[in-house]
């Protein structure tokens, strides 16, 4: 069964995405992939939500940078789903460093920095799961079948 | 009297928009027109959210018979046989009940649009509301086809990918049903704020 496959990844389209109006042009490269967005809505960060979502990096020297440019403007916050979605997300999203990201993927067409690298993605099904709780409240998240799956998921996902 | 950029509109992509992938593109109309997405969701509608957004007076219900009726009319389809009936006040309140079905079949996503002009152009972008006729470049006319000819055939409501405020009254009347009391955003964006 499709649903027992699918996994979920968190996107956040950032501040520079937003200044560059890039949000449309983001959505719609995974919209045309086939993944099937099951929540979607902008929101203002705080500070205590992106030391939190970046935890990880919280006590590095370049962290209030991070902090400052991510509660710059509203982001875009999207829950994504799919059959293999995580790893699919990470290879059309390219690499944090966005300078080595190859033409084609989202980084490598649209951002130089590793900062202003234009999209958040989960990096593994289990901080998708940490980090869509993180920004969504379980009746955020839609429950819909989309005409295509079908054609989307031949045999060998299904 | 806001600041003529501060113009806002009630954006609603439909499901057959959603359904067709057609999220971003929409977005993307709008901000390469450099206007402003103040506020965004994507949401699943309760059929009552959606029976209370439509009118319900008789007037209304049975102008949307009255379409039908003249649909059939320069078709040259044969109502009678299609609806059992011809009068309009008992094809208006099944037209009724086909959109709120619709409109509640999958999530859609409601904004708020800001920009000079908001309302008006907003509606430009959009295109006229039957997709065949809408003009190449809109986004009616470039991602529909859908025409009361065929719909009314299949008895459902026309698929036209999104609903956009009329007026700028019928905007603020839209964004206060669907937002609530809810603050928007403001921030500056480059290209419209630093020219």
């Amino acid at each position: 069964m499709i649903q027992e496959k699918e996994e979920r990844s968190l996107l956040i389209i950032k501040p520079d995405a937003i200044q560059r109006s890039l949000v449309g042009e983001i959505v719609t490269r995974f919209e045309r992939k086939g993944l099937k967005i099951i929540a979607m809505k902008m929101i203002k960060l705080d500070a205590a939500i992106v030391e939190e979502h970046y935890a990880h990096i919280k006590d590095k020297p370049f962290f209030p940078s991070i902090r400052n440019f991510m509660i710059s403007t509203p982001v875009v916050v999207m829950v994504v789903s799919g059959v293999k979605v995580v790893d699919a997300i990470r290879i059309i999203v390219g690499p944090t460093k966005s300078f080595e990201a190859l033409g084609g993927t989202i980084r490598g067409d649209y951002a130089l920095s590793m900062q202003s690298n234009i999209v958040h993605a989960s990096d593994s099904r289990e901080a998708a799961v940490d980090e869509i709780n993180r920004f969504f409240k379980p009746e955020e998240i839609m429950d819909y079948e989309k005409i295509s799956t079908m054609f989307l998921y031949s045999d060998d996902l299904m | 009297m806001p600041h003529p950029k501060e113009e806002k509109t009630y954006v609603m992509i439909k499901p057959d928009g959603v359904m067709k992938g057609l999220v971003g593109e929409i977005i993307k109309r709008f901000e390469q027109r450099d206007l402003k997405i103040v506020a965004l969701e994507m949401f699943q509608p309760t059929h009552e959210q959606i029976d209370g957004h439509y009118p319900k007076n008789e007037a209304w219900i049975t102008r949307l018979g009255d379409k039908t009726v003249a649909t059939y009319e320069q078709y040259g389809f044969d109502l009678v046989a299609d609806y059992g009936t011809a009068d309009p006040a008992i094809i208006g309140p099944r037209i009724r009940s086909w959109l709120v079905e619709y409109m509640s079949s999958a999530p859609l996503v409601k904004m708020v649009v800001q920009g000079v002009h908001a309302v008006e152009v907003v509606r430009k972008i959009t295109g006229e509301t039957v997709p065949s006729r809408a003009a190449i470049g809109t986004i009616r006319g470039d991602f529909s086809i859908d025409s009361p000819a065929v719909a009314n055939k299949e008895k459902r409501v026309l698929a036209n990918i999104l609903h956009a405020s009329e007026t700028p009254e019928e905007a603020l009347h839209e964004i206060a049903h669907w937002f609530g009391d809810k603050e928007f955003y403001q921030y500056k964006r480059f290209g419209i704020d630093q020219l």
